[in-house]
């Protein structure tokens, strides 16, 4: 089939294969990031990316929606210009999940860097085809959808931030230097704008996430995938964690749990101060997969000292992102906060499910 | 009961009992006729469907491996500059369109003869969002899947895919190296990998190279790209993104001089081009088949003098004539009907052979395609099915007449004329029919909305000719008879005898000199016009063809083929030493009023001399009209050709726009000249102004003059080896191919001609069987008075002589006719070039040789057969 020659032809994501590995650049401790040049782009890097999440609602209808710009360094630095470059590539991914009619689209465009994608290594500005995230003044505005089922334009506001992970500014994924990230976030974005699907027009109001990431290698050689989420409270806090799973069943030391207070203010928690207890088995009709997609979190809270018991239940089973030609398949899907103790829900969070369906490690070492 | 189901029994009575026990009885006769109906039916399908098949394979080179897109946006001349495309995805702002810019070139492969790869660039990376649109239907693949591929090509510039019919056919796979030509750049490059098939898309191409877009631009040093495809996205709101980017794409398109059409627009705007000379082969194919129904209404006629016994038996036992009539023609319509279902079948076979040959004219003259399978559609079988049973009735209608008016008191005499017949007895009829030929002759074009000229007058005179001609044949047969006995002398028994069958022809004899003149005449005629063809080009050769070199990009002299010579190298060979001259042509492909056509770009002027090559229809009469270098009337000068003339309808004093990269430029023609070398029409400006248009210095092929005393073919030598990739011919050579090219363009012709005389002399064996028998009495008569049997076989043969020599003149005098209808009618309305009259003697000669031989063996061997009758014989 057409998409297999494709596939094959792209060879994308086999960059470690590239023996251009010596030369990308490490996120230093010493280097202090300074915005708005840091919301740009980082060709120094080999993987980078703008993850914006969210939940909207209009006409009492609630949607849930993603827009991920990657750009996958091909060899380090900004080496070529012109319309049809080499050196870099996006992809980006749609997802937007409308539960009351139980449907959930999604889509994958790929793009070298040129004419038709790029993004500003000055401010936050990027382009792939017509989806596009940028930075005008104290909003970010996107332009997404899904083929011609599903467009939104949305304005977010940033109502704190932008915060960086890391207790020194790096985020670390393993004990190997490299696997290491610059990791900045807007916790929380108040989001208003306009969304089409399936037919409707809605206008939408809502919340959003937005994590900036900037690494030339995600995860360490024992770790298999990840699982993720963002939480958003009610009370005006958020919960940025996650689990680096590993070969032998268990979760990488390096599991990060971090709380974000009202201010902005973080409190960093390992795996002593937080349990992340698989649950759920939803199995993909399309890749064979089982997502556990139910997972209670528990973490201590840093406002009380006490432990909390949160599950995230998602709005529908079927977020999948079933790998286009870039070869990455994923769960990513929106959640309500269940308080277990106090039987009510307390907020709304994105989950992310790596390598599930294939080797997330192998792509993203 | 109901008198109409009486009809229909007595005729089904009719059918089974009389009918079919004849032919079966003449089942050798039946087999001849069913294949000779067969034969024209299958003519006829496989031209059709070898059209089809060989442009089909247009414009398919980016669907076979992307899918079909929306919108092609293409500008009308030169290329969409790479910064362009920026600005476009600007304008479309939040419009799910997909764009996807395409290269396009031709190269050729070192050691692969000439033959032209369409050499596509597409954004690999990009490509894969067109397959990937549809929300959530992405399937999964395995990393097993991913690898047995192939590599990586973003870091590297070399690297081509193909389809499985490229690399079969040159023996080239995965990881192979070959050498692309590309004008003067010489490229190494690696076989990436074999694109699978779809089975959703047509099929990848036998000549189509797939190459990364930004690493053919930088191959070929293009900075821009050849067109967009646009997509737009399936959902929900579809139509009204379709509609508001359309009118966007429109509007960027007029500002910007580009054109925005569908691929269906841009086929159909391609393919009208050989439109003309695919209708031409339809109806010359059309010919086989003519002559067929000469055959059946001969056959049938020979069947019903052979019943009219049985005829008249049946009157006297109450049949009516009308149910005797309708009893002929349902037997013509069942032995059309079982014909063409056999003609269908050869016809299938047949177009497997054409679609090759019809291909390669379509390359020559018109574009780059590939032939796609031949594909059996019941529209195109039911049609000339329809043709095979047309022609089976039309052929049936007089003989079912003369059978229902056989008297019943008409006993058993067999051969008497059939009265239908005698329209071939009317002088003036013939006379008529010629006269409203040579009116219809005037008879102005028909044009199909700015498509192609169809010279309907054109094809209603030359019917009118033919079967004019074929109506006063009977006017040949007095004379010729009176020749025969002449030469034979008056004691020759066999001539004496031959020439008095001549001298009262009965309608048997009328109807195959006829058929026979049809077929000859037509085939005279094709050779008419062949030769004038020749004669014209020859000439035109001769006087434009005076430089002793010539430089161009490798490759077939296809009008497609897209190679040129940079700038650096044609100035290197321009200074080499012994080269006293040259001149250059840059040829731009570009789109008037819809139409695709060829600018030509000269340095022509710069020599006043040279300019006089040109062969002029309406010549630059002063000096500053001869100047193409300097504005007349503040526009660019230019000199058109003949075909351009006809196809945009303009002339030498006309005005028109010419779109250019840099915008729209007035021109002004004040000169028309010959040019039989495309039929795409073709602008001629001086270099010096698309210079600036284009920006642009190369060149695509240099004709060289020598200082005297040098050596061409040292000289080509040198060339050659300082620059490998391109082609050079010298003065001979150059004009040995054009004309190889030019008759490789009518091969198709030459074998219908072939099939048409064919028919006509097995309709000559078939109408001499039937004599003979009808003649048995006679025969025996003759037997018993002491002839042998091969003195009655000679007799046939003169007597089939001189029906073929009346065939011959009357064939020959209608190609003459026709001949001038094909030259001065029909050619220059819907090719539009001026051609000489010239008739090819030698090939006429040839042409009666073969056929006279062949009239003679068969009428020889059908009468020595015939001779072998017995006294006691009863029939």
């Amino acid at each position: 089939m057409i998409k297999t020659w494709i596939v094959g032809l792209i060879g994308l994501l086999e960059l470690n294969g590239l023996g251009y590995a010596r030369e990308w650049s490490v996120p230093d401790a010493t280097t202090r990031l300074t915005f708005p040049r840091d919301h740009g782009s980082h060709a120094d890097f080999k993987i980078e990316w703008w993850y914006v999440t969210g939940h909207l609602e209009g006409k009492e209808r609630r949607f849930g929606f993603q827009a991920t710009f990657f750009r996958l360094g091909q060899r380090p630095g900004n080496l070529e210009s012109g319309s049809f470059r080499s050196d870099q590539i996006f992809m980006t991914h749609m997802g937007i999940s409308d539960p009351d009619n139980g449907s959930f689209l999604h889509e994958e465009r790929l793009n070298r860097d040129g004419w038709d994608a790029f993004s500003s290594d000055e401010d936050l500005d990027m382009r792939n085809g017509n989806w596009t995230l940028k930075r005008d003044s104290e909003v970010l505005r996107l332009i997404g959808g899904v083929g011609a089922d599903a467009g939104f334009e949305l304005e977010m506001k940033p109502t704190k931030g932008p915060v960086i992970f890391g207790e020194d500014g790096i985020s670390r994924k393993g004990p190997e230097g490299t696997a290491a990230s610059y990791y900045i976030t807007f916790p929380r974005l108040m989001v208003s704008g306009r969304l089409r699907i399936n037919g409707d027009e809605f206008s939408v109001t809502g919340s959003g996430w937005m994590d900036h990431e900037i690494s030339s290698s995600q995860l360490d050689r024992s770790q298999t995938g990840w699982n993720w989420a963002c939480l958003q409270f009610n009370d005006g806090r958020e919960i940025m964690g996650y689990v680096l799973r590993t070969e032998d069943g268990g979760y990488s030391s390096y599991s990060k749990l971090v709380w974000v207070d009202g201010e902005g203010n973080l409190t960093h928690q390992t795996l002593r101060d937080y349990d992340w207890i698989q649950d759920g088995a939803w199995i993909s009709p399309d890749t064979g997969a089982t997502y556990p997609t139910s997972p209670e979190i528990h973490p201590m809270d840093p406002a009380t000292g006490e432990r909390r018991r949160f599950k995230l239940i998602p709005t529908m089973s079927e977020q999948e992102m079933a790998a286009g030609a870039g070869g990455v398949t994923y769960w990513e899907g929106a959640c309500d906060i269940l308080d277990l103790d106090q039987g009510e829900v307390v907020g709304k969070a994105f989950l992310e499910m790596t390598g599930y369906a294939d080797d997330i490690a192998e792509k993203l070492r | 009961m109901p008198a109409a189901t009486e009809t229909v029994d007595a005729t089904s009575w009719l059918w089974s009992h009389i009918v079919w026990r004849h032919w079966l009885r003449e089942w050798k006769l039946t087999i001849v006729l069913l294949l000779i109906i067969a034969l024209g039916v299958a003519v006829f399908l496989s031209i059709r469907l070898a059209n089809k098949a060989a442009v089909s394979g247009f414009g398919m080179f980016t669907e076979s491996v992307s899918g079909e897109s929306d919108f092609q946006l293409r500008p009308s001349a030169g290329l969409i500059p790479n910064r362009s495309l920026r600005d476009l995805r600007h304008r479309l702002g939040s419009l799910p369109v997909g764009l996807f810019p395409v290269v396009e070139t031709t190269g050729v492969i070192a050691g692969d003869d000439e033959r032209l790869v369409r050499v596509i660039g597409l954004d690999l990376v990009a490509m894969q969002n067109a397959v990937n649109y549809a929300g959530g239907i992405s399937g999964p693949q395995s990393n097993a899947q991913r690898e047995a591929v192939g590599p990586t090509f973003l870091n590297t510039d070399t690297l081509v895919f193909s389809g499985d019919a490229f690399s079969q056919s040159r023996g080239i796979s995965a990881g192979d190296e070959l050498t692309l030509l590309f004008g003067d750049r010489e490229v190494t490059v690696e076989m990436g990998g074999i694109l699978a098939e779809n089975p959703n898309l047509p099929s990848i191409p036998e000549n189509l190279v797939l190459v990364d877009l930004p690493s053919l631009q930088q191959l070929t040093d293009m900075s821009g790209v050849s067109r967009i495809e646009v997509r737009f996205p399936e959902g929900a709101f579809r139509t009204e993104v379709e509609f508001d980017a359309s009118e966007i794409l429109d509007a960027i398109a007029e500002e910007n001089g580009w054109l925005l059409e569908t691929p269906e627009q841009r086929k159909e705007s391609v393919t009208q081009m050989s439109a003309a000379f695919r209708l031409n082969l339809t109806i010359l194919s059309g010919l086989a088949l003519l002559v067929g129904t000469y055959l059946i209404m001969q056959a049938m006629e020979a069947a019903v003098i052979k019943r009219r016994a049985e005829m008249a038996v049946l009157r006297s036992l109450g049949v009516t004539p009308l149910e005797i009539r309708k009893s002929w023609v349902v037997e013509g319509l069942a032995i059309g009907m079982m014909g063409s279902v056999l003609g269908v079948v050869i016809g299938f076979g047949l177009a497997q052979g054409m679609v090759g040959a019809i291909g390669r004219t379509v390359n020559t003259l018109y574009y780059e395609t590939t032939s796609n399978a031949i594909r059996l559609e019941l529209g195109e079988i039911l049609f000339s099915m329809g043709f095979g049973v047309l022609a089976s009735l039309v052929a049936v209608l007089i003989p079912a007449r003369d059978a229902a008016l056989t008297p019943p008191a008409q006993m058993m005499r067999r051969g008497a004329p059939g009265g239908g017949l005698l329209l071939l007895r009317q002088r003036w009829l013939g006379i008529a029919v010629i006269l409203a030929g040579l009116a219809s002759s005037l008879i102005p074009p028909w044009v199909i909305k700015s498509g192609p000229a169809v010279p309907i007058g054109g094809y209603m005179a030359a019917v009118f000719m033919v079967v004019g001609g074929s109506i006063l044949i009977g006017v040949f047969f007095r004379p010729v008879s009176r020749a025969m006995r002449q030469i034979g002398g008056r004691r020759e028994a066999r001539s004496r005898y031959a020439a008095s069958q001549l001298a009262r022809p009965a309608g048997r004899h009328l109807l195959t000199a006829a058929g026979l003149a049809v077929a000859i005449g037509m085939s005279a005629a094709m050779g008419i016009l062949v030769a004038s063809f020749e004669s014209t080009l020859t000439a035109w050769i001769q006087q434009i063809l005076k430089a002793d070199l010539y430089v161009s990009g490798g490759g077939n002299s296809s009008v497609d083929n897209r190679s040129s010579l940079a700038f650096d190298t044609w100035q290197r060979i321009e200074k080499m030493p012994g080269v006293s001259g040259v001149d250059v042509l840059r040829q731009y492909r570009f789109t008037l009023d819809g139409k695709d056509t060829v600018l030509g770009a000269s340095d022509y002027s710069d020599d006043l001399d040279r300019t006089l090559q040109m062969v002029w229809l309406d010549a630059p009469r002063d000096t500053s009209e001869k100047n193409l270098l300097k504005l007349f009337d503040d526009k660019t000068p230019a000199w058109i050709s003949e075909s351009f003339s006809r196809r945009f309808a303009v002339t030498k004093g006309d005005s028109l726009t010419l779109p250019t990269p840099a915008g729209p430029k007035s021109l002004s023609i004040t000169g028309l000249y010959a040019d039989y070398g495309n039929e795409a029409g073709m602008l001629v400006v001086h270099r010096n102004f698309t210079r600036d248009w284009f920006s642009d210095d190369s060149i695509t092929n240099m004709a060289l003059y020598l200082e005297a005393g040098s050596d061409p073919e040292e000289l080509a030598k040198t060339i050659r080896s300082t620059f490998p990739s391109l082609k050079v011919q010298t003065n001979r050579r150059l004009r040995e191919d054009s004309l190889r090219i030019f008759h490789q363009t009518f091969a198709v012709t030459y074998a219908l001609e072939g099939i048409a005389v064919l028919i006509a002399v097995s309709g000559l064996g078939l109408a001499l069987a039937g004599l003979l028998i009808e003649r048995k009495e006679e025969l025996i008569t003759l037997k018993s008075l002491g002839s042998t049997r091969k003195e009655i076989a000679s007799g046939a043969m003169l007597e089939g002589l001189g029906i073929a020599v009346v065939g011959l003149i009357g064939g020959f005098l209608i190609s003459f006719a026709l001949g001038w209808v094909l030259i001065e009618v029909i050619n220059p309305q819907s090719f539009g070039w001026t051609l000489t009259y010239r008739v090819p003697w030698t090939m006429f000669g040839v042409l009666a040789l073969i056929t006279l031989v062949t009239a003679a063996a068969v009428a020889y061997l059908v009468g020595y057969r015939n001779a072998e009758v017995k006294s006691d014989r009863e029939d």
